[in-house]
């Protein structure tokens, strides 16, 4: 019985902390780049936050609608675009980390199907101390379409 | 003696007269010509602009999206705009082609005989049927242009475009680093301007804009 409750109170204490660690890391506006029929590499952009007093390490992203994520940055060097990937990303103590077009990026690859702009993915972002949060990445379409007639 | 005085007097008049004229011609002429220099110095400084001597594109022959020879033949009375890339780039690439096609309503409102050219440096996945499908994405005025990889290297050469694939054993998700600048070719074929990155639209329509001024001035 006595060991059954210290068994819950860890439990509990262990959820709550989870928690904890959740609300000191931000996932702000993660969404996922429309791409052309056929296009099987896509990219996501969004910002993370950190709001504790030590640095923390992004170490791994997943989606079961892709074979794998990983993280790159594009740099461009006299002209040439070149991207460099990173096994890992540390996030400065109260800083954050910004995906965004022409630098960081997520890069998604083979999704199991065309993704349109409007669709709700799924993603877990992992970082180290075992800190691993869900999030909804959207995928939006940032291009202005011409329509021919 | 009188009549040689008068000479001379006519003589001295006319000479007086002529070096007047002449200092005026002179000077007429150098005012002129410093305003040409000057409007010469202000007009080197279009961004981007390659002037004067621009290289003529002459020796090339690649594969648009439909299927069809693509080759210098079609730069002619037209401007070009090219960008070099690949379907399988998640980041420059489909940015770029996405400001390509916002921007594309508007230089064609300037000049209605503007083509955008997507060419593709991984020509091995970016198969004829897949740039169609890519290009259409942004616009389907857009032209993809594809073929083999001599062929590609051939125009990546005339235009001095640098690309380099990171091929890894059987990885066919292998990425490839290449030139992100935009290149605008004149109606008379020739390598007028180039926009380097990073890219915004308002960049690149200006640009464009300056340096089509400055050609269609030259006449």
């Amino acid at each position: 019985m006595n060991k059954a409750r210290l068994f819950l109170f860890g439990l509990l204490t262990f959820i709550v902390q989870l928690n904890s660690y959740a609300n000191e890391i931000t996932l702000s506006d993660i969404w996922i780049n429309e791409a052309p029929p056929g296009v099987s590499i896509l990219a996501a952009y969004g910002t993370i936050i950190n709001h504790i007093d030590k640095p923390i390490i992004l170490t791994n992203i997943n989606s079961e609608l892709f074979e794998k994520i990983e993280l790159h940055e594009s740099v461009i060097y006299d002209g040439v675009a070149t991207m460099k990937q990173h096994e890992t990303i540390t996030i400065p103590a109260n800083g954050q980390l910004e995906f965004t077009q022409g630098g960081y990026h997520m890069m998604l690859f083979s999704p199991v199907k065309r993704l349109v702009a409007g669709e709700q993915i799924n993603m877990t972002v992992d970082f180290d101390n075992s800190i691993s949060i869900s999030v909804i990445a959207e995928v939006r379409r940032t291009t202005h379409h011409h329509h021919h007639h | 003696m009188l009549y040689k005085l008068a000479q001379s007097k006519y003589m001295l008049l006319a000479m007086t007269a002529f070096a007047v004229l002449a200092a005026a011609a002179g000077f007429f002429i150098s005012v002129k010509q410093t305003q040409r220099e000057e409007m010469q110095l202000v007009r080197v400084d279009v961004p981007g602009l390659f002037w004067p001597n621009p290289r003529t594109l002459t020796q090339f022959e690649v594969q648009d999206n439909k299927g069809n020879v693509f080759d210098s033949g079609q730069l002619l009375n037209k401007w070009s705009l090219i960008f070099f890339g690949y379907t399988h780039c998640p980041d420059i690439c489909p940015v770029t082609m996405s400001l390509l096609g916002q921007i594309y309503p508007k230089l064609k409102k300037a000049s209605d005989n503007i083509q955008v050219l997507f060419v593709t440096v991984d020509p091995e996945r970016d198969t004829i049927d897949k740039l169609n499908d890519y290009i259409a994405y942004f616009n389907d005025e857009f032209i993809g242009l594809g073929g083999n990889q001599k062929q590609i290297d051939q125009l990546t050469r005339l235009l001095g475009v640098a690309w380099f694939h990171q091929k890894k054993e059987g990885d066919s998700n292998y990425l490839v680093d290449h030139s992100a600048s935009l290149f605008l070719i004149d109606p008379d074929k020739r390598l007028v301007g180039k926009i380097s990155p990073p890219h915004t639209a308002e960049m690149i329509k200006s640009h464009i804009m300056e340096i089509q001024t400055f050609i269609n001035e030259q006449g």
